[in-house]
């Protein structure tokens, strides 16, 4: 096992070069969350970014298998390759997968080599080829739920930004009358600064929006000391205040308002008050007001909170994906395999086709048909080269068990019918047609980690056939 | 007013930032981009909406600049945008405001105040053209098909 570990090892660091410029860049920009979600049998299929694979590794005939989406090996500059504009061009690269890979004995000899190319055909189930938004406006839960949110987020932060406004208008008077009963702007500047939260006073006064707007205050203070009989000028106060107001105590809201709501998105959120310029209490007030205008503005009664009505958004969306990832897949793929020994050489068509299907939306079952047909030459067993043509047909049903709190699949199982039929070059210990049942069980401790495959195999010749395979996402890995 | 210049920018694939103004005009992206907006000055209110990319490298970059207190940046990874709110400031031509002769020592009523800014029509009315949806279309944002 540590042997084929290392052998893979190896094969990943004789590609690595070819896209060495970039790739660290590159696994480490994965965020992930995509690949996740999908489903092994998916990945299997079609790899997204980088894969290697350790096939039957309880048998005499290990394999090991690297496989490579073209747009990963792309050298361009991360930041010009996933440009949408870029990315979205890059269609037939992301949808190319290379394959290489070697046969290894059980002396960890590399006894055959493999090389192949497979092609998606059908590309309905990239949700990042679809504008979800616009999909999204025809549910009209959606719709109206989001409509409903942004009237109620508008009415809540106006009436917050012009109670806060009007306070520090009247701050802002305070501090005037006091420079004019002083008679001097001395500390004019300092008192202001002391109108701002805590947190956000080291190097405010010395920053040129703050300074510019200052500037205008002060000097309309200065003008009403020196002109006694000149009132100093209203308009500069209050827009003085609503610069205050907003840079200081409704952006830094907002923003954590921002982070707040995404938190509450997730199953498994934590929302709280992120800002330290803005105090719990002032924050709780806000969420407090959002959540009584949701009350008032809900047919079906109390109960909602902005979390759960943002959580409800969440699930529409989350949905429409899913749905957008059960869509069929229909890939096209050739395959070469050489084995020296046996001077046998394998041409190899692969069709596969994946369909997603499932109860409310979440389309946890997939039906995955795979139809291959071997031609080659083959010496091993026979002192003269016969010519071979073996199709195989597997149809099965894959099921994901579980799923981590982001939705990623951990464990599936597959269920699968297996038909072999040799229509040439058979042997006298061969059949013509051989039918197999197999159940796959597959699954990993996190979505960090690799994917662990066990197959069971049933024939009533051969009865029963184990495999172990190790699958390794390389981009999972990175995460 | 003040001209605001936003300015957009996709990774990762398809999705759509709609900004939506105090008055419910509102701008789209769906692809790189800029567009520069005439809103009122002071503080104002945006809320985005859309979705991000989704895949891995999926991101929405968006940087609001010209006439306003700072940059603004913003960045939204992969995932739904509902109702996200974000306060600019505007500083337009401030030096105009600053000629206002009001008394500042007597009565200032700045509540009254806050209302004489806000309520005018087109807080944060585009240049031209449709003021409910805005698409927008300038530079190589253009809808792929």
């Amino acid at each position: 096992m540590r042997r084929v570990l290392v052998i893979l090892a190896y094969l990943l660091g004789a590609v690595g070069p070819v896209f060495a410029q970039n790739s660290e860049q590159l696994i480490k920009k994965s965020i992930i969350e995509g690949e996740n979600e999908k489903s092994m049998g998916r990945q299997q299929i079609l790899t997204n970014y980088l894969q290697g694979v350790a096939k039957n590794l309880t048998s005499n005939e290990k394999e090991i298998l690297l496989k490579a989406n073209l747009f990963a090996l792309d050298p361009m500059d991360s930041v010009s390759k996933y440009k949408s504009e870029n990315y979205l061009k890059k269609s037939f690269q992301r949808n190319t997968q290379l394959l290489i890979g070697g046969g290894v004995d059980k002396n960890t000899k590399i006894n055959s080599f493999t090389i192949g190319l497979s092609y998606n055909l059908l590309n309905k189930r990239d949700p990042s080829n679809v504008n979800v938004y616009q999909e999204l406006l025809s549910k009209p839960d959606y719709d109206q739920l989001s409509r409903k949110l942004m009237a109620i987020n508008f009415r809540v932060l106006e009436q917050y930004k012009k109670n806060k406004w009007n306070a520090i208008a009247q701050q802002l008077n305070k501090i005037a009358a006091d420079a004019k009963g002083r008679n001097d702007v001395l500390n004019l500047k300092q008192d202001i600064l002391d109108l701002l939260p805590s947190q956000l006073r080291d190097g405010v006064g010395d920053a040129l929006p703050f300074q510019n707007s200052y500037k205008m205050f002060e000097d309309s203070v200065s003008h009403s000391l020196k002109n006694p009989g000149q009132p100093p000028k209203a308009g500069n106060v209050t827009l003085f205040a609503e610069f205050l107001m907003s840079e200081y105590f409704a952006t830094p809201l907002a923003s954590s308002l921002r982070s707040y709501l995404s938190e509450a998105q997730k199953e498994d959120g934590k929302p709280k008050n992120t800002s330290a310029a803005v105090s719990d209490s002032e924050f709780n007030k806000v969420i407090g007001q959002i959540n009584d205008e949701l009350a008032k503005n809900t047919t079906s009664g109390g109960g909602i909170t902005v979390e759960s009505a943002y959580q409800q958004v969440r699930k529409i969306y989350d949905d429409r994906i899913k749905s957008i990832q059960s869509r069929p897949l229909l890939t096209l793929g050739y395959n070469y395999k050489y084995t020296p020994d046996a001077i046998s050489h394998q041409h190899i068509p692969v069709l596969d086709f994946l369909l997603g299907f499932g109860k409310n939306g979440r389309k946890n079952n997939e039906l995955v048909i795979s139809l291959s047909d071997t031609l080659g030459t083959d010496t091993i067993s026979v002192n003269k080269s016969i010519g071979r043509n073996v199709t195989n047909l597997n149809i099965g049903i894959n099921r994901i068990l579980f799923k981590d709190k982001s939705l990623a699949s951990l464990l599936e199982l597959k269920f699968a019918l297996e038909e072999r039929l040799i229509w040439s070059g058979r042997l006298s210990s061969e059949k013509r047609d051989a039918f197999f049942a197999s159940a796959t069980l597959q699954g990993r401790p996190s979505s960090k980690s690799p994917w662990l495959k066990l197959v069971v195999k049933y024939n009533k010749d051969a009865k029963f056939l184990g495999f172990l395979d190790v699958t390794l996402n390389l981009d999972n890995k990175s995460k | 007013m003040g001209k605001v210049k936003f300015t957009a920018a996709f990774s990762g694939g398809e999705g759509t930032l709609k900004i939506t103004f105090e008055d419910k005009s509102s701008i789209t992206f769906t692809a790189d981009g800029s567009l520069e907006a005439d809103l009122k000055d002071g503080s104002r209110t945006l809320m985005f909406s859309g979705t991000s990319p989704e895949s891995p490298q999926g991101n929405i970059h968006l940087e609001i600049s010209g006439q306003v207190a700072k940059k603004y940046i913003y960045n939204f990874p992969p995932g739904n945008i509902t109702a996200d709110p974000a306060i600019i400031f505007v500083t337009g031509n401030t030096a105009v405001k600053s000629n206002f002769t009001e008394a500042f020592f007597t009565a200032i009523d700045p509540q009254k105040s806050f209302f004489r800014k806000s309520k005018s029509k087109g807080a944060a009315g585009l240049a031209k053209g449709d003021k409910n949806e805005k698409k927008q279309s300038t530079g190589k944002n253009k809808k792929r098909k």
